[in-house]
């Protein structure tokens, strides 16, 4: 988990003060900010932290307001442990359970992944998450090569294997989900090739099925990976997007010579599943 | 029945970046919702304004759902853009002057006028030129009030 550093300044007025810093802080990689009764507070990562810089636009915007600040670093932790510790199992369709190692097991059901998520993406409480558990249901992924772009908790690879693929690759460009994927492969007694990156860790390889449960936008540019790193016949599936991106989606798919097959949506979320033609 | 609101957190986060880290995760998670619920559906929400800093109110109930709304950039953010300055070194920001028109601060007064609590568009323009000149942009064009 990685740590954080909040820069905390105080303002006097709070206005145009605040806004002009944040205008200014956000050039510098600072990611998110929080309006206080007496300034603003700051956000970035202790990797990218910019200790003179701040100490420059402090400097700089005194004039207007700005009377000092104060650096504190917030240690990485598990923020999202109280959810966490307590939340339902999840169903997708018949076939699939994702639980946590607190849940007690369904022996009735045919796929029963153990999630322990730790501040990754993929307990199944999401509709894209549903949905492609729901088209991994659906495809036949026995003695299948399979990769999972973007992969959080490594659900979605740890499901396809528990169903029959022979090998899974699963990568993503966050190190705790890398690191969780590990730990749910071991917790389901499977083995996966886990590796940090985006669609470039699996650029060369080749699969039968890929799954990306990302975004629409790095869907879309990473389509042409996906489409040259499956087999002719190979399948596609896709979440992450709204059903109002979906003809976006299609037509990159369409363009990498893809061809689509079928669409599931729920909320207001969509999964579409593609066939690699040529 | 209304369902019960347990918390309102107001924060301002990049477009298309959210993620569990501070302040988004300790805000959240306190109040037990699950975070990286947020995380993709603001992602997914404001993909095209990657990189740009949103202002989000996020309303927490009591069963731990969430809903939240998406604001417009802050006028400073929007006339860094106008003016097409780039920081993201050490030079001081004021070197860089740019400066912007008329128009551009009253697009932008009229998108932020019911942030900046103004009751005309002319009160707002007046608060985002204030604004402007303390970034040390200077405003083009005639004064139109």
């Amino acid at each position: 988990m990685k740590n954080y550093i909040c820069y905390e300044f105080s303002l006097d007025p709070l206005q145009p003060a605040g806004e002009i810093l944040v205008s200014a802080l956000a050039d510098l990689d600072f990611e998110s900010f929080e309006d206080t009764e007496t300034g603003l507070r700051a956000y970035i990562s202790e990797a990218d932290d910019r200790t003179s810089e701040v100490a420059e636009c402090a400097r700089e915007y005194a004039d207007i307001g700005v009377k000092g600040y104060r650096r504190e670093v917030i240690p990485g932790q598990n923020w999202n442990a109280v959810w966490e510790a307590d939340y339902p199992s999840v169903r997708a369709g018949d076939a699939v359970l994702v639980r946590a190692p607190f849940h007690p097991a369904d022996p009735g059901v045919e796929t029963e992944v153990v999630i322990s998520p730790k501040m990754s993406f993929g307990t199944g409480h999401h509709a894209t998450t549903r949905l492609m558990l729901l088209f991994l249901a659906d495809t036949d992924v026995r003695g299948r090569r399979i990769a999972d772009v973007g992969c959080g908790t490594g659900v979605l690879a740890i499901a396809a294997v528990l169903r029959g693929a022979a090998a899974a690759k699963a990568v993503d460009i966050e190190d705790i989900a890398v690191e969780n994927t590990e730990e749910n492969a071991a917790l389901n007694g499977v083995k996966i090739d886990v590796e940090k990156g985006g669609a470039e860790a699996v650029a060369g390889l080749r699969f039968d099925l890929i799954l990306a449960n990302i975004n629409k936008n790095v869907l879309c540019r990473d389509m042409s990976v996906y489409s040259k790193s499956l087999n002719e016949g190979g399948t596609l599936l896709l979440s992450g997007f709204f059903t109002s991106d979906t003809d976006e989606v299609r037509a990159s798919a369409g363009d990498c010579g893809l061809k689509f097959e079928a669409e599931r949506a729920e909320d207001g979320w969509a999964s579409l599943k593609f066939i690699k033609t040529a | 029945m209304a369902r019960e609101v347990t918390g309102m957190i107001k924060l301002q986060v990049k477009g298309g970046a959210a993620n569990p880290s501070p302040p988004v995760g300790p805000a959240l998670g306190a109040k037990g919702v699950n975070i990286m619920e947020f995380c993709k559906q603001f992602n997914a929400r404001t993909q095209e304004q990657a990189g740009k800093v949103l202002p989000v109110v996020i309303t927490v109930y009591g069963d731990k759902s969430f809903d939240f709304i998406v604001k417009t950039p802050p006028a400073a953010v929007q006339l860094k853009e106008a003016a097409k300055i780039k920081s993201g070194s050490a030079e001081s920001n004021r070197l860089k002057v740019g400066s912007v028109t008329w128009d551009q601060v009253k697009a932008i007064a009229e998108d932020k006028m019911s942030d900046l609590n103004a009751f005309t568009v002319e009160s707002a323009m007046k608060m985002v030129a204030g604004t402007a000149r303390s970034m040390g942009l200077n405003i083009k064009g005639q004064k139109p009030f």
